[in-house]
């Protein structure tokens, strides 16, 4: 820890000049005058212009030949900088001298120049990297003269590469040296002197001589925007120098909060890229659009790339449950995320850019002193919302209502009359039906009657209370980094345990990293090594709720408040599920979620080792190979305690399963890089071949038959019911290519070419093609806004390329056969006997998707850096669709897989960012906002595609509109009496006061199935997110902040909970429903009635929904405790923080989250049937560091 | 430094020496259609898979379109599937129903899998099999023509398998020129099946006496009656005993679930309820139906058959007609009634009205009664039914009263041209319905793929 001396407070550029206030008192004055603003823009020039590419050429190495003749010294030093790639900094009123001189100097370095130049106008010179800071020459201080020592070392970066040109001085002194190409310095000083080490980009660091001859020092980056690297396929690149569009988060603004996972951290904070979190099950599924949906039937998900390594697109973890693919990526490994978003970028990574491609780069060593670092948090979570449903004895009333309407009808379509006293003995004899009949829905159900007489103290369970819970959750994550001069590394461990909201799910894991780096010379060798042991308790939340499924949230909604969650002994009450007249058999869903065991294991394994040797100076060779091996297992039980589906009686027979899959995917990567600058030109080129092969082997047995609930294993069943086991391969093979010219580093060039070839498309296509190409142009480095105040640094860019999409399945191209059974033999128990038919017609022509994009942004910074802003426009346009056209039904087949049809993605993304410091204060607020438009072009000569979804609702895909539109009847209010049926044109049969009223939307007088139309989208019209950060001495705040405007979602589990049928229980909102014509209720609310008149069950606008929503992700405040007080505890710093995650949400919607889809299905989007809610958070944490 | 180059030059060198096969994956978990219909044990596999299509369409949409559509039971649930049903239910549904469009692709389906099936019969080398393997196919895909021009009407004839691009420069054939194939194939199917089959192993596989029967109804259907009645004749005793189907004395016996196979059963799907995947769930009108309360009056008080709309709880969700009542496998979830679609009560019904519309005889009552008698109902006698008319009337009704829930009804309705009034005097919402109705309309995304009115119209009204 003695390594670590205690840094210079803000030591920045701008206080270099404190030597000289403090030596020239008299000056002071005069430097008080440059305004703090100036000082501010001189260190945005300094750094912006250092931040160029390219390290300092030493001042006696570069010769000149120059001459002036009675002109300023101003305007010779422009000359030399005109001449060289140095730049003078310098304040103003040091050479305002109006003195012209006469100077020439031939093939002189730049050092005998500047000498001559300056020393007899008493002015001194510094280098610092390719910058010449001038100043007044300080007299020699009348010190004692002390024994000096040699001292020297090495300079370097944060990766362990040496600096050159850094500038390394003795503090309070006037005796300063640069490194050289290889980082090493050498520096005489005397034993109490204190040397600082500075280069631009880079935290300034202090060490006292004391008895070291050899002082080595590792310099830190500074979190300076213009000095950011960015991740782009296959190499990295200065943020100044892309060309593309690539959107990135760092590190520190994931570690220093709780995520769960990576996609949580990404969340709402970057322009153009979605995180739909739309189950919030511990460690569910996620959903990353980048710049909207361009395909119909492939996959819709980015390529996710970990340390080089592409990830595998098999996230198949058996019915109903999806893994997060990012789940075994701890947070806090994360150095940085990067998300290339148009083509040009993703084009390097060809036929898996299309969906866009998320970068991830985990940390890695760095050669210093130990540095272990705990991140810990507790936290307890809860539901963000509960969903207002009626207790007992309102709902008594509805179905009172809704058997009575229903016995109305009946009555009346037989002309004859009745009362809703009318016992059921007389209801049964009046419509003819038998007296035990017990079935019927104009009956009514004797539980109701204590609620209707309103006898106080009956059964009236709360569901979701009874099924959400709060849940603690906490993660460690204990991280050691260091290394020597050639090995250096970073290992971490972490562990997550997060219950879920919803009793009984849950989620556990315990990840490992070693990232180990080594350099010999002119090897370098690296390994990342991330292993994941995930335990999932799964619960199944959506779909119906009283399938086959039986999911939770939707049967917690739908349950009667009538009946208790357990019997008197103890045991569940599942009296529901065998309730009579034509009442819901939904099952308890806290026995169901109690009952049901599903655990699943999950192990991944994700390696990369690399080797980079340089060949010649700059010409670098690089092989990887990398692997991402899963391994997943899947138990379930469903015990004899919980009925059976069929005869809902118990005990029943317990059945079991198990699913397991195991995958390999292995990349290997072969590319060299070269580097050369010319003068003013600077290439980089890039070469290289990859191939990736996946192999999966996935099993599913179901089984039944076990006498007891003694073993749940298989070995306890008896017979099996279900069995596969397939096993599944694809392969790629690429060969890529990337040059990159700059010219004056200010002209930016790029251009790339993939070739992919993949064993998932025909015989006849097997090879794709991605080219790209992109420029940019630094403005501000030109001349005429080298000085403007307004604009301080402007970047435009222009890109196109062509990228792929692969995610299609690995064998749709073949026409294959299914196994379709018969039985034939034995009268009452005949045989079975296989049969085989083909299923597919397969096409051998099966090849890409392709997406071709047009993007042009602009990178600001205006008034000095404090506002910084970049804007992207661009136009997506996908051909070849791999498109499941719908061929005639005839065929024999409803669709064949081809590349057929478009559709283009427009859109606007902008980031505006500002940073501001005020002495121990300063602020960043970034505010991000995009908007997509997305439109089908072409659907293969069919006009339009409608979809089914969940059996109930239509969607519609049309051309010249977006993709998966909802297609329902539009409702336009309920019938308040007869007398507005009879006014009403447009005729519903069967419809009778009280019920939806529907708009005509065909003209021809009736409301039936030709009334559907569009009738919303689930794409947003836009997205923004904001975030801020407040930092005020030891206190910090951030806050961020995340919104959707303009979609609709599609409730349909409200077609049981909000539709006064009354079989399920209602919403409050059924307390507005019609009742009579003297009591319409709200006007929206239909009447009640167990067998809905009219089409008042079908779909409609009266089950759309608003899908707006401005989401408070995240409120934290940090404390960072005093270094004093933590010196003294022996730790090296220590913040600790509070955090508060989705605390608010604001929306209209009506269901739990409004980030909903159940269906992953790019026609059919935006379903909400009863998903995982989302969980709010408040929590503790802590970031140590030892 | 050149040992390394070496190393990684070698690495490079043994990743790429296996190029030219990295690209071509077999897949191991999938057959294609490359190695199969190759030998008889191939065919015999489509063979079955070809029957394995009827087990999804007798089983579900089926029940909607032919008997739900007519005056038997009626849907009460509007919101059910997006309303599919019940839109069948109360001729509300368009042309982009779903349960029409899936029908459609249900039996369209099945007849591509007969098709490709025949087109590989070449490659059975037993003789005997390849007769009967086209018998088999023949027999079922003039049973979903049938099913298809009964629905729809004119329709695609596809007789072999086709390419998208050929089916769509195909028009809809004309009603007759379908009839003609669907009589042509069972004409195939009669000379080619067996009366019955020597292995026991294949009870189930369509027999002579089912492509007779089915070719009987066909002709029926076609006002062939004089056709109707040769063929027909030789099912009845009036020939001896050589297909042995008879009556059971007891009528409930007949869909007995320990029964099944009986000798009153021509041609059933087949279940069995416990092996997975080839059971079936409780049907959804089977369950608690909606009938029409003029049926069950129309049963006299000793009729057995009444009993059979009854139902019986098998617990408070499940409770089928007694037709239909089996109980669960508490295993597999599911039932194992056999679907009849051809048996020997609905031989003797047609065989009577088939004579009577040859010519008003005596004769035909024995075969009317014969039905009567075995379900404990009074025979007709020539002084209740004194004419053509009369009596065609009575046949009719007794089939209403013999084979409700069997999917008889709807197609009988519109035969006999008495749809309109059935539903207009229904006991249950009755409907006015119009002639044009009687045909479904063919499905909308058939109409849109094809977009040739010419050739592939809408059938009117729709």
């Amino acid at each position: 820890m003695n390594f670590l001396l205690k840094q210079k407070k803000q030591a920045s550029y701008c206080q270099n000049f404190n030597p000289i206030r403090e030596k020239n008192g008299d000056k002071i004055k005069q430097l008080m005058r440059i305004s703090a603003l100036t000082a501010i823009f001189l260190c945005m020039s300094i750094v912006a212009l250092m931040a160029r590419e390219g390290r300092a050429q030493a001042l006696d190495k570069v010769k000149l030949t120059i001459s002036a003749s009675n002109e300023s010294l101003r305007s010779v030093l422009q000359k030399i900088e005109k001449l060289s790639s140095f730049r003078f900094v310098y304040p103003s009123d040091k050479i305002n001298s109006k003195q012209l001189i006469r100077f020439s100097a031939t093939n002189l370095s730049v050092a005998q120049i500047l000498d001559k130049l300056l020393h007899e106008r008493s002015l001194s010179y510094q280098q610092i990297g390719d910058n010449i800071l001038i100043d007044r020459a300080v007299e020699k201080p009348a010190v004692k003269i002390r024994k000096q020592t040699r001292i020297s070392g090495k300079i370097t970066d944060e990766i362990g590469k040496p600096i050159p040109g850094a500038s390394i001085k003795i503090k309070g002194g006037n005796k300063a040296t640069v490194s050289d190409e290889q980082g090493n310095y050498q520096l005489s000083a005397a034993e109490s002197d204190v040397l600082v080490f500075m280069f631009i980009g880079y935290d300034s660091f202090e060490q006292l001589v004391g008895s070291k001859t050899v002082i080595n020092v590792n310099l830190k980056p500074s979190s300076n925007q213009m000095q950011e690297v960015v991740v782009i396929g296959y190499g990295t690149q200065n943020r100044k120098d892309v060309t593309t569009s690539v959107s990135s988060i760092s590190g520190d603004q994931i570690n220093n909060f709780a995520a769960t996972g990576v996609d949580k951290a990404l969340v709402g904070k970057l322009a153009g890229v979605q995180v739909l979190q739309p189950n919030g099950a511990p460690g569910g599924g996620i959903s990353i659009k980048v710049r909207g949906t361009g395909t119909i039937t492939a996959g819709s998900n980015p390529l996710y790339v970990v340390d080089g390594v592409a990830l595998s697109d098999n996230d198949d973890n058996g019915p109903g449950f999806k893994i997060n693919p990012l789940s075994m990526i701890n947070p806090n490994d994360i150095e940085s995320i990067d998300v290339l978003k148009d083509a040009s970028a993703a084009a390097i990574y060809g036929s898996r850019g299309s969906n866009g491609v998320v970068i991830i780069t985990t940390k890695r060593g760095k050669k210093e002193k130990l540095a272990i670092s705990l991140n810990s948090y507790y936290g307890i979570q809860s539901t963000t919302k509960k969903i207002d449903m009626m207790d007992g004895y309102e709902y008594a009333n509805l179905i009172y209502d809704a058997h009575n309407n229903t016995y109305f009808d009946l009555l009346q379509s037989k002309g004859l009359t009745g009362s809703a006293t009318d016992n059921n003995a007389v209801r049964l004899s009046k419509l003819g039906a038998a007296a035990t009949n017990t079935s019927l829905a104009y009956l009514l159900p004797p539980e109701i009657f204590p609620y209707l007489n309103n006898e106080p103290g009956l059964t009236s369970t709360d569901w979701q209370d009874e099924i959400f819970r709060q849940a603690p959750m906490q993660s460690h994550t204990l991280s050691l980094a260091g290394g020597s001069d050639k090995v250096q590394f970073y290992i971490s461990g972490n562990y997550l345990d997060q219950d879920g909201i919803v009793i009984n799910s849950g989620y556990k894991k315990y990840g490992g990293r070693i990232n180990l780096d080594a350099q010999f010379g002119k090897l370098k060798l690296g390994a990342s090594i991330n292993y994941n042991f995930g335990i999932y308790n799964y619960l199944p939340t959506e779909g119906r709720f009283n399938d086959n499924n039986e999911n939770i949230i939707g049967g917690a909604l739908a349950a009667s408040p009538f009946f208790s969650v357990t019997n008197p002994d103890g045991s569940y009450n599942f009296g529901q599920y065998n309730w009579q007249y034509s009442q819901s058999n939904g099952a308890n869903p806290v026995g169901l979620a109690m009952l049901k065991k599903d655990e699943t294991f999950e192990k991944k394994l994700l390696t990369n080792v690399f080797a980079e040797y340089e060949i010649i100076k700059d010409l670098k060779y690089k092989v990887s190979f990398g692997t991402n091996i899963s391994d997943f297992n899947r138990s379930t039980f469903r015990p004899s305690t919980l009925p059976n589906t069929v005869t809902r009686v118990v005990p029943s027979i317990p059945t079991g399963g198990y699913i397991a899959n195991q995958a390999t995917n292995w990349t290997a990567e072969n590319t060299l890089t070269y580097k050369k600058r010319i003068g003013e030109h600077s290439f980089q080129a890039l070469g290289g071949f990859t191939l990736q092969k996946e192999r999966s082997n996935a099993s599913n047995i179901q089984a039944t038959g076990f006498p007891n609930d003694l073993v749940q294993t298989l070995n306890g069943a008896t017979s099996v019911t279900t069995f596969t086991s397939e096993i599944k391969e694809w392969s790629l093979l690429s060969g890529l290519a990337r040059l990159q010219y700059s010219f004056k580093d200010r002209y930016l060039f790029s251009a790339a070419l993939r070739a992919d070839g993949s064993s998932r498309f025909g015989a006849n296509t097997k090879y794709g093609y991605f080219p790209s190409a992109s420029a940019g142009w630094i403005v501000s480095d030109e001349d005429f806004l080298k000085n403007s105040n307004l604009i301080s640094s402007l970047k435009l860019r222009a890109s196109y390329g062509v990228t792929g999409n692969f995610q299609i399945g690995n064998y749709a191209y073949l026409a294959t056969l299914a196994a379709s059974n018969y039985v034939f033999g034995s009268p009452n128990s005949p045989a079975l006997s296989p049969g085989l038919y083909q299923n597919t017609p397969g096409n051998q022509d099966l090849g890409w998707e392709k997406t071709s994009a047009i993007n042009l942004g602009a990178d600001i910074s205006l008034f000095k850096g404090l506002l910084n802003a970049t804007v992207d426009v661009y136009s997506n346009k996908t051909s070849d669709l791999l498109l499941n056209v719908p061929v005639p039904l005839s065929t024999g087949y409803s669709t064949n897989l081809v590349n057929i049809g478009k559709v283009s993605n427009k859109g606007i993304e902008l980031t505006l960012s500002s940073k501001q410091q005020m002495g121990s204060f300063s602020l960043t607020n970034t505010l991000n906002y995009s908007a997509n438009r997305n439109k089908v072009l072409d659907l293969g000569g069919v006009n339009s595609i409608m979809t089914q979804a969940q059996s109930v609702i239509y969607f519609m895909t049309e051309v010249g509109k977006p993709v998966g539109n909802y297609y329902t009847l539009v409702n336009t209010g309920v019938y308040k009496d007869q007398a507005d049926i009879d006014n009403t044109p447009a005729k519903v049969p069967g419809a009778k006061p009280g019920d939806f009223k529907f708009a005509d939307i065909n003209g021809d007088g009736i409301i039936d199935g030709n009334d559907k139309t569009i009738t919303g989208n689930y794409m947003p019209k836009f997205t923004y997110g904001y975030s801020g950060q407040l930092q005020y001495k030891m206190l910090d705040l951030a806050v961020s902040a995340q919104g959707v405007y303009g979609n609709t979602i599609a409730n349909i589990a409200q077609r049981h909970y909000n539709s006064t049928e009354s079989y399920a229980n209602n919403t409050t909102d059924a307390l507005g429903r019609w009742v009579s014509p003297t009591q319409t209720g709200n006007g929206i609310t239909p009447r009640a009635n167990r067998s809905a008149t009219g089409l008042n069950a079908q779909m409609s606008t009266y089950h759309l929904s608003s899908g707006s929503y401005l989401r408070i992700r995240e409120i934290t405040l940090g404390l960072t405790l005093p270094d004093k007080m933590i010196k003294k505890a022996g730790l090296g710093s220590l913040r600790v923080y509070a955090t508060a995650q989705n605390p608010f949400t604001f929306t209209k919607y009506n269901g739990y989250n409004p980030e909903v889809s159940v269906d992953t299905n790019p026609l059919t989007p935006g379903i909400d049937y009863g998903s995982y809610p989302l969980a709010k958070m408040f929590l503790l944490g802590l970031n140590l560091k030892f | 430094m050149k040992k390394y180059i070496f190393i990684l030059s070698a690495i490079i060198v043994t990743l790429f020496s296996c190029k030219k096969s990295f690209l071509t994956i077999v897949p191991q978990s999938l057959a294609t259609n490359v190695a199969f219909y190759k030998n008889t044990a191939d065919l015999n596999n489509a063979v079955t898979a070809s029957y394995a299509s009827l087990q999804g369409m007798y089983g579900g949409n089926f029940i909607t379109l032919m008997e739900a559509r007519g005056d038997n039971i009626e849907d009460l649930n509007p919101g059910g599937n997006a309303g599919t049903e019940y839109n069948i239910d109360r001729f509300l549904a368009k042309a982009d129903n779903a349960v029409l469009s899936s029908t459609w692709g249900s039996l369209y389906n099945a007849i591509d899998r007969c098709n490709t099936a025949l087109s590989h019969l070449d490659v059975v080398d037993n003789a005997t099999l390849k007769v009967q393997f086209e018998g088999e196919l023949k027999f079922l895909r003039a049973l979903h023509y049938f099913n298809i021009v009964r629905l729809w009407g004119a329709a695609p004839l596809v007789q072999k398998p086709i390419t998208a691009d050929e089916a769509k420069q195909m028009g809809r054939s004309g009603v007759n020129e379908i009839y003609a194939a669907i009589e042509a194939d069972l004409v195939t199917a009669v000379n080619a099946l067996p009366v019955t089959y020597g292995n026991a192993g294949d009870l189930g596989r369509a027999t002579q006496g089912s492509a007779k029967a089915l070719l009987g109804k066909v002709y029926l259907t076609e006002s062939k009656y004089s056709q109707a009645v040769s063929i027909l004749k030789d099912l009845t005793p009036v020939t001896g005993n050589t297909y042995n189907y008879a009556l059971l004395p007891n009528v409930a016996d007949v869909f007995s679930v320990t029964n099944k196979m009986n000798p009153e059963v021509i041609f059933a799907v087949r279940y069995n309820k416990t092996i997975a995947g080839q059971g079936h769930g409780l049907p959804t009108y089977f369950n608690q139906p909606a009938l029409d309360p003029n049926l069950m009056n129309d049963y006299s008080t000793t009729d057995t058959r009444r009993n059979l709309l009854v139902t019986t709880t098998i617990d408070a969700n499940n409770k089928p007609v007694n037709k239909y009542y089996d109980t669960f496998d508490l295993n597999t979830k599911s039932l194992g009634n056999d679907f009849i679609v051809l048996r020997y009560a609905d031989v003797l019904l047609m065989y009577a009205e088939a004579l009577n519309e040859t010519g008003y005889s005596t004769a035909a009552f024995d075969y009317l009664n014969a039905v009567r008698s075995r379900a404990r109902t009074s025979p007709y006698l020539v002084t209740d039914l004194p004419d053509q008319t009369s009596f065609r009337n009575a046949v009719l009704k007794e089939r209403r009263l013999e084979m409700p829930l069997e999917l008889q009804r709807w197609f009988d309705l519109v035969r006999t041209n008495t749809a309109i009034a059935a539903l207009k005097n229904s006991g249950l919402t009755p409907l006015n319905i119009q002639t044009f109705q009687y045909l479904y309309p063919v499905p909308q995304s058939e109409i849109d793929i094809m977009k040739n009115p010419s050739i592939f119209p809408q059938n009117p009204g729709y």
